[in-house]
């Protein structure tokens, strides 16, 4: 009788096991598929249900008379790496945001972060915005930003914008009103 | 006199008036520029949040934007809704940017369409940043691999030596080289480049080394060439995901070079991991198989009991699973916090809790369709968060928009029209009566910024025309507004419910599963706990028809 158990085509076999990351995905048996479909309606059903109730709460809450909503984005090329922000909105914290890599990764493929979303009374306003980073010369930066801006009867729109100093490689911030 | 005119004018009434007749009902235009609105699901998609994109993302966008729209699909596992989309974009017809065709490929290549995936790629030629082109490379050396062309794999990554996209593929393109070749030395090559480029700084680059390593020790091993092989095994992290079978591997590689000691050292130290890891139950045996062949029979004999009554244990833990699955589903059991009844179990051994369960979790979602069910679990679980999010919400805007009417009803009710016609009659006149003296002293007019004043009394009526039809309309604004949320409160209702039998559907699912998974397991497991105690008899029955002298025993214990 053989009890040795070290055949080395257990090697061969833990060297087929990791090749996961080529694999195929195998063939699903009948009750999942028949689950894949009722999750597709259900998952559309409800997407288009979420749509509505944020459309309903944004017109209730946020109506775009008196709306404000801020954004960031940076510029492709900057090699800032965002750790956080801080916004004041009348010296009062409105928002802040600690920065992980997937969203960096997102911002500079040309994402815009909509970081703050309220309603606001017409006249004059006063913006602040704190950002915290390194730049590509490993210096650390903690610079902020400031607007005074005027809400008018319509919905407002701000982005700050994140970018490079071609020359020095310094960070800039910047503001764009819509 | 300014200061008066100011006062009057503020009514507070006005501002609740005028905010109810602005806020309609009906589903809005866009009013968010289009750059910021296109960004903004970008954004979403590229962080990730897939449900929050396809949400956002409205029917003009999804035309506009169809390659964003594809990528959100597929992230959320669409796939039905999605293969319209793609056959709609198929590389031949569209006009895209590069960041278009990069994503588009990536999408092909992810719905395992590795064709119209490799031509999306053959688009961006050129176009590309180097960080961008590693990852290009990858996916199309992946391509290629998968459609059974190594040395066309080979070749996209020959002129990109740099970065971690490029070690993963490498590693990739080893693994294929081992699968299809007799000749390891290609594998083993591909094995060295990928290790050179990367950096091992990061989790992630780390444990791809320790696969490296093991990978390269393996196929060492079957090369017979254990004395190297020992080398890669020894660079395998002790608490990598790989390094229990990295253990054993090393192991066997020195019995081959008749170490025995080494070896059941290696075993040793595997066995401090979860039973159902691999290599664990593969190291439980080959102990007491080397102790048998280096002469010391009384450890192989307590070695086999030992790894016998760790079977045993095993085989209980299986039918323990097995038989609460059916009882609580997969999710009470394997996700959810413990402290279920007779799932002490888990707390037992180690002082992380959920070791022993962290490893039934890792070895059930190995297998692709459990696997995909639990992601669907997880997305519907996603789902559920969001309606239980809104249910809060819309009782919030019920109570809100209830108190609301109560208070509009009775500020309705105390609005006197014609008192306050009498008041801007009364305050226009007063303002004519001053305009004259006041037109006629130099530089007043500026002091008292004169001009604003006469804009607000002249804009008195209007605004009173304002707030009386804001008045007529506010009531049933409110009532329309509390039977849209309590039309929403349906929809949710609803939704839940159909959402709940669903994931108990999934669960179900699941449970079938994974008892078949824990079948295969059990039979495994009973198959080792056979051969250990055949490999226990074994070595009695050497003993029971031995005729040498006792004294030629290594350890008498057992004599």
């Amino acid at each position: 009788m053989d009890t040795r158990p070290l055949s080395l085509l257990h090697a061969f076999r833990f060297v087929i096991a990791i090749l996961i990351s080529v694999s195929a995905f195998s063939a699903q048996g009948s009750d999942s598929q028949e689950i894949a479909k009722r999750a597709e309606q259900l998952k559309l059903d409800l997407i288009e249900l979420n749509r509505e109730l944020y459309q309903f709460e944004e017109d209730l809450l946020h109506p775009a008379n008196t709306q404000l909503a801020l954004f960031l984005s940076i510029d492709p090329d900057s090699n800032f790496l965002l750790d956080s922000v801080e916004l004041r909105l009348n010296d009062q914290i409105i928002t802040t945001h600690l920065y992980r890599e997937k969203e960096l990764a997102a911002l500079r493929k040309g994402g815009v972060q909509r970081l703050y979303l309220g309603s606001l009374a017409d006249g004059v306003h006063k913006l602040s915005a704190r950002f915290n980073g390194q730049g590509s010369n490993s210096r650390y930066y903690r610079r902020n930003k400031a607007l005074r801006f005027t809400k008018d009867d319509s919905a407002k729109f701000i982005q700050l914008v994140v970018t490079e100093n071609d020359r020095t490689r310094e960070p800039l911030f910047k503001v764009k009103q819509w | 006199m300014v200061g008066q005119l100011k006062r009057k004018v503020s009514w507070g009434i006005i501002g609740l008036l005028l905010l109810l007749l602005n806020s309609g009902l009906s589903v809005a235009a866009r009013t968010m520029p289009d750059e910021l609105y296109e960004g903004w699901a970008r954004f979403q998609v590229e962080s990730g949040r897939y449900l929050d994109a396809l949400v956002i993302m409205d029917e003009v966008y999804q035309n506009d934007q169809a390659v964003t729209y594809a990528a959100a699909l597929k992230g959320f596992n669409l796939a039905a809704t999605l293969a319209p989309v793609l056959e709609a974009l198929s590389p031949n017809k569209a006009e895209l940017s590069p960041y278009e065709w990069f994503t588009l490929g990536k999408v092909f290549y992810h719905s395992d369409e590795c064709i119209p995936a490799l031509k999306s790629f053959k688009r961006l030629k050129n176009r590309l940043s180097l960080e961008d082109k590693q990852e290009w490379a990858f996916y199309r050396a992946n391509c290629f691999i998968k459609l059974g062309s190594d040395t066309r794999a080979a070749q996209v990554l020959s002129d990109i030596l740099s970065g971690q996209w490029i070690s993963h593929a490498y590693y990739n393109l080893a693994m294929s080289y081992a699968a299809g070749s007799t000749s390891k030395t290609k594998a083993l090559v591909a094995l060295r480049v990928a290790s050179s480029l990367n950096q091992s700084t990061t989790l992630v680059e780390r444990e791809l080394n320790d696969r490296v390593n093991y990978a390269a020790g393996s196929l060492l091993l079957g090369e017979g060439q254990p004395d190297r092989a020992i080398e890669f095994f020894k660079n395998v992290h002790l608490d990598s995901m790989i390094a229990p079978q990295a253990l054993y591997l090393n192991g066997v590689a020195q019995l081959e070079i008749n170490d025995f000691r080494s070896a059941t050292q290696s075993w040793y130290a595997v066995k401090k991991h979860a039973l159902i890891k691999q290599g664990v139950a593969e190291s439980l045996l080959a102990i007491p198989y080397a102790y048998e062949r280096g002469g010391y029979v009384s450890q192989a004999i307590e070695s086999y009991v030992e790894a016998s009554d760790y079977f045993e244990k095993e085989l209980d833990t299986i039918a323990k699973i097995s038989s609460l699955l059916p009882k609580h589903g997969f999710r009470q059991v394997l996700i959810e916090e413990d402290g279920l009844e007779g799932l002490e179990w888990f707390l037992t051994k180690d002082v992380a809790r959920n070791t022993i369960r962290a490893a039934y979790y890792t070895y059930l979602v190995e297998d692709q369709e459990i696997y995909g069910q639990v992601e669907l679990m997880e997305e519907l679980g996603l789902l559920q968060d969001s309606l239980k999010y809104w249910k809060t919400q819309l009782e919030v805007f019920a109570k809100s928009l209830g108190a609301k009417k109560k208070s509009f009803s009775a500020l309705s009710r105390g609005f006197d029209v014609k008192a306050y016609q009498r008041r801007i009659r009364q305050l226009t006149g007063e303002y004519k009566a001053l305009d004259v003296p006041v037109r006629q002293k130099p530089g007043m007019q500026e002091s008292l910024g004169w001009q604003r004043i006469a804009d607000s009394v002249q804009s008195l009526d209007a605004r009173l025309s304002k707030l009386l039809k804001a008045k007529e309309q506010g009531k049933e604004a409110l009532a329309a507004k509390l039977k849209k949320v309590k039309a929403l409160q349906d929809s949710v209702g609803q939704k839940e419910r159909a959402l709940s039998s669903l994931i108990k559907d999934v669960d179900k699912n699941l449970v079938a599963l994974s008892s078949q998974r824990l079948e295969k397991l059990r039979k495994d497991t009973l198959g080792h706990f056979e051969r250990s105690e055949q490999g226990l008899i074994h070595i009695l029955q050497t003993i029971a028809e031995s005729k040498q002298a006792r004294t030629n025993r290594l350890d008498g214990r057992y004599q």
